[in-house]
C-alpha cells in the first residue's frame, strides 16, 4: 500500500491526534510510514497541517497534487490546503472530507470546477454539531474520522480505527472517544453533487 | 541487553536514541524550536532503560556549552541541543572548544529552521561549522539521525574534537519507523587530566592547537570519504559516459529527490552524489563525482555551505547562479520546479504537471493568514492589552517567547535576540535623552528569558544610568517551546536535586531598587502599578523600575483549577443607531469634550473658580490666580484665613489621599495680589445709576464690590467708624491681621465707592433718604447680643462677646484677671476664648451641648484644645454671684440633654448635678440676632430678620438684603459674600430691567457662582450646559500617584498664646505651585493632557489650535477616551450594548471574540475559557457577566 494523506485544522482542534491515528494504523498493519507536522504554533490558533505517508517513502513531506486523502476539521483549512489533492488515477479520485461546522461552505464555487476535473471524491459533514450535541466540543476530530469510516473506498476499516482510537486514547478519554467515533459514523454525507 | 526494535520515533527523538545507545552520559541544553524535543526524549529513554545520564535545562545556550565542555574534558560523553539561533548565543565557547577538542566526545546538536517557521532567521549551522572548524553532519531523515547522532559521538571521541549534528526542521518534526537497540558503550568515569597548555591555552599555545586542529580535519575529510552515508549513485545505463546532469543532495533535499525522480521520468537519467557529512567535505568523492558529469546541480538547504566548498570549472548550479532560491524553505514543490529547470537545461526532459489552475483557484479565494494569537485567557494578553491602553504613545522593546504575539495587540516595538527588550530598552532611554526627551519605554520579557540572558543587560542598564519600565511577565515556565521548567520553577529536566531561584533577587542583584507588582486581569490596578513605576523613571534618584506580574500558564495549567473564577460572559445587545451612510454612531452617540463644574467650585460660597485657580497657582503665575479670585469678590487674603474650606470637603482627591491645600493657595493670591492696583487700569463705564448699601460688612461690601465695577455709582453707609463689620471688629487679630483687612479694602477707595462711616442710618440717616438711590442694598449684619436671662447677669465682670472683641481690636483690653468663663459655642466663643488666653486667662469653654453640636468652625476648636483651652459640654449657666477668691461665682447645671435652650425652667433636669466655679470674668457668647430698628414698617420679616428671596429681594421694590441681617442668614464671611454677590446681580438685573440670567438661576441649587458663568454670553462661558460636578468613580486615576499634601505651616501653640501675632503662616509659591501642579485633579475640565487623542484606537481625535476636533467619519463610538480621560472631562454616557466598533476584537484580539457579519461582537464558546477579563476591555460596558437564569 502506498497512502499520502494531509490533516489540515486549526490549532486545538485535535489535527494532529487524528494524525496519530493515521500513524496507528500503519503501525497496526506493519506499514512503514513518514509522518511530518507544524510544532508550537498548534496552541496559539495558527493553521496546523500533518502529512502521513504510509508505505515506501523516503521525504516526510507529501507534494502539492500527490495526497491521495485529505481530511480538514475546518472548511477555510480545508480551501488553503486544496492544491495538494492528486488527480484521479486507475484507483479512482482523491478523497476530501471535511468538517463544515460552523456556518462553513465547501467546496467553494471558485474551486468547486477545479475539484471536479481533478475527479476529487468530496465529502462533508458537520461533525462540531455532533460532538455539541454529546456535550464534548473538542471530539469533533473523532467525530469525523467515524464519518470518514464509513465512505466508500475508505482505506480503513472501523474496525481498525476503533482500535486504534482505543489504543492511544488515555484511560479515562477511550470511552468518550469510541462514542465520539460511532457518533459520526451515523452522520449524513452533506455534499450532494 | 534488549534486541532490536523498529519504533515510530521524531527525528528528534531518533537523535536521542542515538546518543543514548552510544553511551552519552550527559545532555545540556535550552530550549528552542526545532531542538526542543531532544532533551526530554533522553531522559524518557534514560528512564527506560535504567541507565545513569545527567540531564540539565541550561540558563542560555553559552552556559550548556560550557557546562557539557567541562563534562567532556573529563571524559565523559556529552552532547548538547539548541536551535540554530542558539548558537549564536553559544558561539564563544564553540569557536574555542574547536581547538581545545575534548577527552569524551561531545555532539553539539543545533537544529536549523529553513523557512523560517519559528526564527529569526534561516542561518546554516554548516557555514558556521566550516567558520569555526567543526566537523558538520547533515542527516536526511529520522533514521539516518540517529545513525549520525551514533556516529558523531563515536568520531568525537576518537578524533577529540567536537562534532556539529545539523538536522533542520523537517528532519526534526518528522516521524518514521526507526530501529533501536541496547547501549552500545562503556559507561566512563570523571576523570579530569591537568594540562593548563591544553585547557587553558594561551594564545602562544593557540597556534600549536590550531595546527593540531588541521590535522584532525585532514584525517576525518579522509575518513568521510569512506562513510557509507556519503554515496554516489549512477544510474546504470550510462557506465563511463558523462552524464549530463549531476545532482549533489544534501540533508532532507536528498530525500525530497528520492521520492520525485520517479513522478518527474528522471530515474537512470541524472546521477547523484548524496552527501551528509558538509564539512570537511570528502574532495575524492566530490572531485570523483565531478568528472563524470559534465554540469551540476547543488541541492542543500538553507544556504551554500556545500556548493562553496565545490570550485571547479564546470557549471555548477545552486543559488549562487539563482538555480536554487536563496531564501524560503526547499519543499518538494520547489525541488520539482528546480528539477524541471535544471533538466531542461541539461537537454534532458522531465514530466512536469502543471498545478497552476488549482493554486490558482485557491489563491482567487484570497483566504486570510491565520496569524498565532495567545491562548484565550492568557494573563500575556492582559498585560499588553493593558500597557497599550495606558501608554500608546510608549515605546515598546519586546523579546523572544508567547509574549511576542503582544506584537498583535501593538505593545510589542522590537523583537530582535534572547535578553533585547533590556538593552534596547537602555539604548533607546540614552538615544533620546540625549536630546532632552523622555518618551515612555516600557519593555516586556518573559521569566524565561530573563533567566537566559537579561541580567547582564539589565546590570548594564542600571550601571550605565538608563531609565525605563521592565515588565518581567512571569508564569513561572518556558512557554512557547513546550512548557520547559525555568530556574524559578526549580525543578530539573531529569529530577536531579537543584534549587529554585527567586526571580526578585536576581533583579535586586542587578542593581534594581524599584520592584512591584501587578495583577494584569485588574486593568486599574494594573494602571496605577505603570503609573507608579513610569513615576519612578522620572525621580531624581529614580532609574530602572521593574514590575512583575505573575499568573499560570493557561495552556500548562489545562485540566488543573485555573487561578481565576470562571465568569461565563455575555455581548449585550440593543438598538444601535447609526450615521446616515451605515459607518460609525450617530452625532449623539459622539463623545463631546465638555467641561464640567468642580466640586470645589460647586461647594464654594464665594463663586471662586477654583480649578482656573490651580491651573494659574500650577504655573506660578499668582498675579493671574489672584485675578481669578478678584473676579468674584476683594476678600481673598482675608478668606485665604478665615473661611472653613467647604471646597476642601468637597475637594475629590480628600476621597484618594488628601484634599488639596485651596485656602492656602487663596490666601498667597490674595497677600501677593493688590486688588486696589488691579483696578487703576480698569474704568468701569458709568451706568449712571446709583446704589446704597446700607452697613460695612462683607455682605455689603461685597455687593459694593460688584455694583462698583458694573459701574454703577455706589455709596456705603457704616454706622462705625471703619467698615469691615465682623472682618474688622469680631474676627480677632492672630486670625486676620488688620494690616490685611487694611489692604483689602484699599480698594474700596480705588473703584471710587463713596464710603460714609459714622453714619447709622435710622438715626444719623433718615430711611426716607436712601429713596434717593435707584436700589438698596441692606447689609446691617446681626450685631445685636443675646444676653443670659439668669440671676446676677448685670455684675460687674460680665462681658458681651462681641463687645469684648470689637475693644479688643480698637485698642482696648479688659482686666479679665486670670481665669475666665467663656459661655457659647460658635465662633464668638471660640475668638473670645483664645483672645482671652492671649491676655493672660486660664479660659474654658461652657457650653450646652456636645463638641459635634458646636456651631463654631471645627479648625478653630482643635486650634483652641492646642492653646490649652478647657471645654466643659452639656451644661447651662444658672446664676452668677459674688465670688470669695475671685470676682465672681458662676453655677452652672450639668444636663443630659443636648438640646438645652438657655432660659429656665430646663423641664425634666431637676435633679441633675450642680456646680459652682469661681472666675474673674464671664464672656457670653450665645448668639446675636440683627438689629433692625431703622427698617420701615414696608419691609417684611420673618423670624426677626429681614425677609427675602434667594437672590435677596425683599417686600419692598428696590429694596434687596443680603448677609446676617436677612432670614437666611450668613453664618460665615464667605456666606456674607455669596449673599452680597446674589444681591448684586439682583440689583443689576433690575436696575437693566432684565431677568437674571437663566444660567445663573440653574446654578441656585450650588453655593457656587462665578460671575463669567452669572454674567457673560453662552460662547464664552466656561460651564456652559453642565451642573453636575463629577464623582471620583468616574475618574481614571492610574494618572494620578499619591502624593503627600502640601499643608500651610502653623507656629506652635506654646509660643503664639503670648500675643495676637497670626498664627498661620501660609504656603511658601513653590509648595503651592508644586501641590497645584502634582494634586489637582482638575475635575471635569479640559486641561489638554491629550490623553483622549492618545488612545484613541482610530485616530479620531485632532487637536486644532488648543482644542480637539473628533471626527465623525472615524469615530467608532467606542468611547475609550471617555474612559481614559483621566478627569471625566469627556461626555459620553455608556450604552451598555454592543456597538459594532470592532475595538475588543482589534485591540484585545481574544480568539474567543467573533464578530459576525454586521461586525457585533459574541462569544465563540468552544473557545471562551471564562476569565471574565473581556468585562474590563468594552469601554461601552457592553459585556457582562451573564445573568445566573439560564
Amino acid at each position: 500500500m502506498k497512502l499520502q494523506i494531509v490533516i489540515a485544522g486549526i490549532g486545538g482542534q485535535g489535527s494532529l491526534f487524528a494524525a496519530n491515528i493515521f500513524i496507528k494504523l500503519a503501525q497496526q498493519r506493519g506499514l512503514p510510514l513518514l509522518g511530518s507536522e507544524t510544532h508550537g504554533m498548534s496552541q496559539r490558533g495558527g493553521s496546523v497541517i500533518a502529512h502521513i505517508k504510509i508505505g515506501d517513502f523516503k521525504s516526510p513531506l507529501i507534494g502539492q497534487g500527490d495526497a491521495d486523502m485529505l481530511m480538514s476539521l475546518d472548511a477555510t483549512e480545508a480551501h488553503r490546503n486544496l492544491a495538494f489533492l492528486r488527480a484521479q488515477n486507475r484507483d479512482g479520485g482523491a478523497f476530501c472530507i471535511v468538517n463544515i461546522a460552523g456556518g462553513g461552505i465547501f467546496p467553494h464555487p471558485k474551486v468547486a470546477g477545479e475539484l471536479s476535473r481533478l475527479g476529487t471524491k468530496i465529502h462533508t459533514c458537520n461533525a462540531d454539531q455532533e460532538a455539541a450535541k454529546m456535550g464534548n466540543i473538542r471530539a469533533a476530530n473523532l467525530v469525523l474520522l467515524g464519518f470518514s469510516a464509513k465512505l466508500p473506498g475508505f482505506p480503513f476499516s472501523s474496525e481498525e480505527i476503533a482500535d486504534a482510537v482505543s489504543s492511544i486514547s488515555s484511560p479515562n478519554q477511550k470511552k468518550p472517544n469510541r462514542e465520539a467515533f460511532f457518533a459520526g459514523r451515523a452522520l449524513p454525507d452533506l455534499y450532494v453533487i | 541487553m534488549q534486541p532490536k526494535e523498529l519504533r515510530i520515533l521524531l527525528g528528534n527523538e531518533a537523535i536521542s536514541r542515538g546518543l543514548v545507545e552510544a553511551g552519552v552520559q550527559f545532555i545540556t541544553a535550552y530550549p528552542g524550536t526545532p531542538s526542543s524535543e531532544i532533551l526530554p526524549a533522553v531522559v524518557n529513554f534514560k528512564e527506560e532503560l535504567g541507565i545513569t545520564i545527567y540531564a540539565e535545562w541550561s540558563t542560555n545556550e553559552k552556559v550548556a556549552l560550557e557546562t557539557a565542555l567541562a563534562a567532556a574534558y573529563a571524559g565523559k560523553r556529552t552532547a548538547v541541543a539548541m536551535k540554530q539561533v542558539g548558537l549564536n548565543v553559544a558561539a564563544d565557547p564553540a569557536l574555542s572548544s574547536a581547538y581545545i577538542g575534548v577527552v569524551g566526545g561531545l555532539v553539539l546538536v543545533v537544529a536549523d529552521d529553513p523557512g523560517p517557521h519559528s526564527s529569526q532567521t534561516e542561518q546554516d549551522t554548516r557555514l558556521f561549522a566550516i567558520f569555526a572548524k567543526i566537523p558538520a553532519l547533515d542527516p536526511c531523515s529520522p533514521q539516518e539521525a540517529k545513525d549520525l547522532a551514533e556516529s558523531a559521538l563515536e568520531l568525537s571521541e576518537r578524533y577529540q574534537i567536537p562534532v556539529i549534528l545539523r538536522p533542520t526542521m523537517r528532519v526534526c518534526h518528522s516521524r518514521q519507523q526507526v530501529s533501536c537497540g541496547p547501549v552500545k558503550a562503556e559507561y566512563k568515569k570523571a576523570s579530569f587530566e591537568k594540562n593548563p597548555h591544553r585547557w587553558a591555552a594561551t594564545p602562544g599555545a593557540r597556534l600549536k592547537l590550531h595546527h593540531l586542529l588541521n590535522q584532525k580535519l585532514a584525517a576525518i575529510e579522509k575518513e568521510f570519504a569512506t562513510w557509507e552515508v556519503n554515496k554516489i549513485i549512477l544510474p546504470e545505463a550510462s557506465q563511463g559516459n558523462i552524464l549530463p546532469l549531476g545532482i549533489v543532495a544534501c540533508g532532507v533535499s536528498y530525500s525530497y529527490l528520492s521520492d520525485l525522480l520517479e513522478p518527474l521520468g528522471l530515474t537512470d537519467k541524472v546521477g547523484i552524489l548524496k552527501i551528509a557529512t558538509a564539512y570537511p567535505l570528502p574532495r575524492v568523492m566530490v572531485d570523483d563525482f565531478v568528472s563524470r558529469c559534465s554540469r551540476l546541480l547543488v541541492l542543500e538547504e538553507p544556504d551554500i555551505a556545500v556548493e562553496t566548498q565545490i570550485r571547479i570549472s564546470k557549471p555548477v548550479w545552486g543559488r549562487l547562479t539563482g538555480h536554487v532560491p536563496s531564501q524560503g524553505e526547499l519543499t518538494p514543490e520547489v525541488i520539482e520546479g528546480i528539477l524541471t529547470r535544471a533538466a531542461s537545461e541539461a537537454g534532458l526532459v522531465a514530466t512536469a504537471r502543471n498545478l497552476d489552475p488549482i493554486r490558482n483557484a485557491v489563491a482567487s479565494l484570497d483566504l486570510a493568514i491565520r496569524r498565532p494569537t495567545l491562548c484565550p485567557g492568557c494573563g500575556h494578553r492582559a498585560s499588553f492589552y493593558a500597557l497599550r491602553r495606558s501608554y500608546p504613545e510608549a515605546i515598546f522593546p519586546g523579546d523572544i517567547g508567547c509574549y511576542t504575539l503582544g506584537l498583535n495587540l501593538g505593545a510589542v516595538d522590537t523583537c530582535h535576540d534572547m535578553g533585547a527588550s533590556i538593552t534596547m530598552a537602555s539604548g533607546f532611554y540614552h538615544a533620546y535623552a540625549q536630546d532632552g526627551n523622555r518618551p515612555p519605554i516600557l519593555a516586556t520579557i518573559g521569566d524565561g528569558t530573563f533567566f537566559h540572558s537579561g541580567a547582564a543587560g539589565l546590570e548594564n542598564a542600571v550601571f550605565n544610568g538608563a531609565r525605563f519600565v521592565l515588565i518581567v511577565m512571569d508564569n513561572s515556565t518556558t512557554g512557547m517551546t513546550g512548557m520547559q521548567p525555568t530556574p524559578e520553577f526549580g525543578i530539573t529536566a531529569d529530577g536531579h536535586p537543584g534549587r529554585s531561584i527567586e526571580l526578585e533577587g536576581l533583579i535586586r542583584g542587578c542593581g534594581v531598587n524599584f520592584i512591584s507588582y501587578a495583577d494584569p486581569f485588574d486593568l486599574a490596578g494594573f494602571q496605577q502599578a505603570l503609573s507608579e513605576a513610569l513615576m519612578h523613571t522620572r525621580l531624581p534618584r529614580g532609574g530602572v523600575a521593574v514590575i512583575i506580574t505573575r499568573y499560570g500558564c493557561v495552556t500548562q495549567l489545562k485540566g488543573l483549577a485555573p487561578t481565576m473564577k470562571p465568569v461565563k460572559v455575555e455581548v449585550r445587545r440593543g438598538e444601535v443607531e447609526r450615521r446616515g451612510n451605515g459607518s460609525g454612531v450617530a452625532e449623539r452617540w459622539m463623545p463631546r469634550h465638555e467641561d464640567k463644574i468642580s466640586p470645589c467650585l460647586e461647594a464654594c460660597p464665594a463663586g471662586n473658580d477654583i480649578e482656573k485657580l490651580m491651573a494659574l497657582a500650577a504655573d506660578g503665575n499668582i498675579r493671574d490666580a489672584a485675578r481669578t479670585l478678584y473676579a468674584e469678590h476683594p476678600f481673598p487674603a482675608t478668606l485665604g484665613r478665615v473661611c472653613p474650606h467647604p471646597c476642601e470637603t468637597a475637594c475629590n482627591r480628600s476621597g484618594y489621599d488628601e484634599a488639596l491645600s485651596i485656602r492656602a493657595i487663596e490666601r498667597l493670591s490674595g497677600d501677593f495680589g493688590n486688588a486696589a492696583d488691579e483696578f487703576t487700569i480698569l474704568h468701569p463705564d458709568p451706568t449712571g445709576k446709583s446704589v446704597g448699601i446700607v452697613g460695612g460688612g462683607p455682605a455689603g461690601l461685597t455687593a459694593a464690590y460688584h455694583l462698583a465695577k458694573m459701574g454703577y455709582a455706589v455709596e456705603v453707609f457704616e454706622a462705625k467708624s471703619e467698615i469691615g463689620g465682623m472682618l474688622r471688629w469680631a474676627i480677632p487679630e492672630y486670625r486676620l491681621p488688620l494690616k490685611v483687612l487694611a489692604r483689602e479694602l484699599e480698594v474700596f477707595k480705588t473703584l471710587g465707592v463713596k464710603l460714609t462711616t459714622s453714619t447709622s442710618v435710622g438715626k444719623d440717616l433718615p430711611w426716607s433718604e436712601l429713596k434717593r438711590f435707584d436700589a438698596i442694598c441692606l447689609a446691617t449684619g446681626a450685631g445685636k447680643e443675646r444676653r443670659l436671662d439668669i440671676p446676677g447677669a448685670e455684675r460687674e465682670g460680665m462681658f458681651k462677646g462681641l463687645d469684648f472683641l470689637r475693644d479688643l481690636r480698637m485698642g482696648v483690653k479688659h482686666d479679665i484677671g486670670h481665669r475666665v468663663a467663656v459661655i457659647g459655642g460658635g465662633n464668638t466663643a471660640i475668638d473670645a476664648a483664645r483672645s482671652a488666653k492671649r491676655l493672660g486667662a486660664e479660659v474654658t469653654i461652657y457650653y450646652r451641648r456636645t463638641e459635634e453640636k458646636m456651631r463654631a468652625i471645627p479648625e478653630e476648636i482643635s486650634a483652641a484644645r492646642a492653646e490649652g483651652i478647657f471645654f466643659r459640654f452639656q451644661v447651662v449657666p444658672l446664676q452668677v454671684g459674688k465670688g470669695h477668691s475671685r470676682k465672681l461665682a458662676l453655677k452652672l447645671r450639668e444636663i443630659q440633654s443636648n438640646e438645652a435652650s438657655f432660659a429656665p425652667p430646663f423641664s425634666g433636669q431637676e435633679g441633675s448635678p450642680e456646680f459652682t466655679i469661681e472666675v474673674d470674668a464671664i464672656i457670653e457668647a450665645i448668639g446675636a440676632a440683627p438689629e433692625l430698628f431703622y427698617l420701615d414698617d414696608s419691609v417684611k420679616l420673618d423670624n426677626a430678620a429681614i425677609a427675602v428671596d434667594s437672590w435677596g429681594k425683599t417686600s419692598l421694590p428696590g429694596f434687596f438684603a443680603a448677609g446676617d441681617a436677612t432670614n437666611l442668614g450668613a453664618g460665615t464671611v464667605t456666606g456674607a459674600v455669596n449673599a452680597g454677590k446674589r444681591a448684586a446681580l439682583a440689583i443689576h438685573s433690575q436696575l437693566k430691567g432684565e431677568s437674571i440670567p437663566e444660567r445663573a438661576v440653574r446654578l441656585v441649587n450650588g453655593p457656587g457662582i462665578t460671575m463669567e458663568v452669572a454674567t457673560k454670553s453662552e460662547a464664552s462661558s466656561r460651564f456652559g450646559r453642565i451642573q453636575e460636578a463629577p464623582l471620583l468613580q468616574t475618574f481614571n486615576l492610574r494618572s494620578f500617584p499619591k502624593i503627600d499634601r502640601s499643608t500651610e505651616a502653623r507656629y506652635p501653640p506654646d509660643e503664639t498664646i503670648w500675643g495676637f501675632e497670626e498664627t498661620k503662616r501660609g504656603l511658601s509659591s513653590d509648595k503651592a505651585a508644586r501641590e497645584a501642579r502634582e494634586r489637582c485633579f482638575h475635575c471635569g475640565v479640559c486641561t489638554h493632557c491629550d490623553t483622549c487623542l492618545l488612545v484613541c484606537p482610530v485616530g479620531a481625535i485632532t487637536k486644532i489650535e488648543e482644542s480637539y476636533h473628533i471626527d465623525s467619519t472615524k469615530c467608532t463610538g467606542c468611547r475609550l477616551c471617555q474612559v481614559e480621560c483621566p478627569r471625566n472631562a469627556i461626555t459620553m454616557p455608556a450604552t451598555g450594548v454592543c456597538v459594532a466598533c470592532g475595538y475588543c476584537t482589534t485591540w484585545f484580539e481574544c480568539p474567543a471574540l467573533i464578530r459576525d457579519a454586521e461586525g457585533f461582537v459574541e462569544i465563540d464558546r468552544r473557545t471562551c475559557i471564562d476569565c471574565g477579563y473581556c468585562i474590563q476591555v468594552c469601554p461601552q460596558g457592553a459585556i457582562r457577566p451573564m445573568e445566573t437564569a439560564q
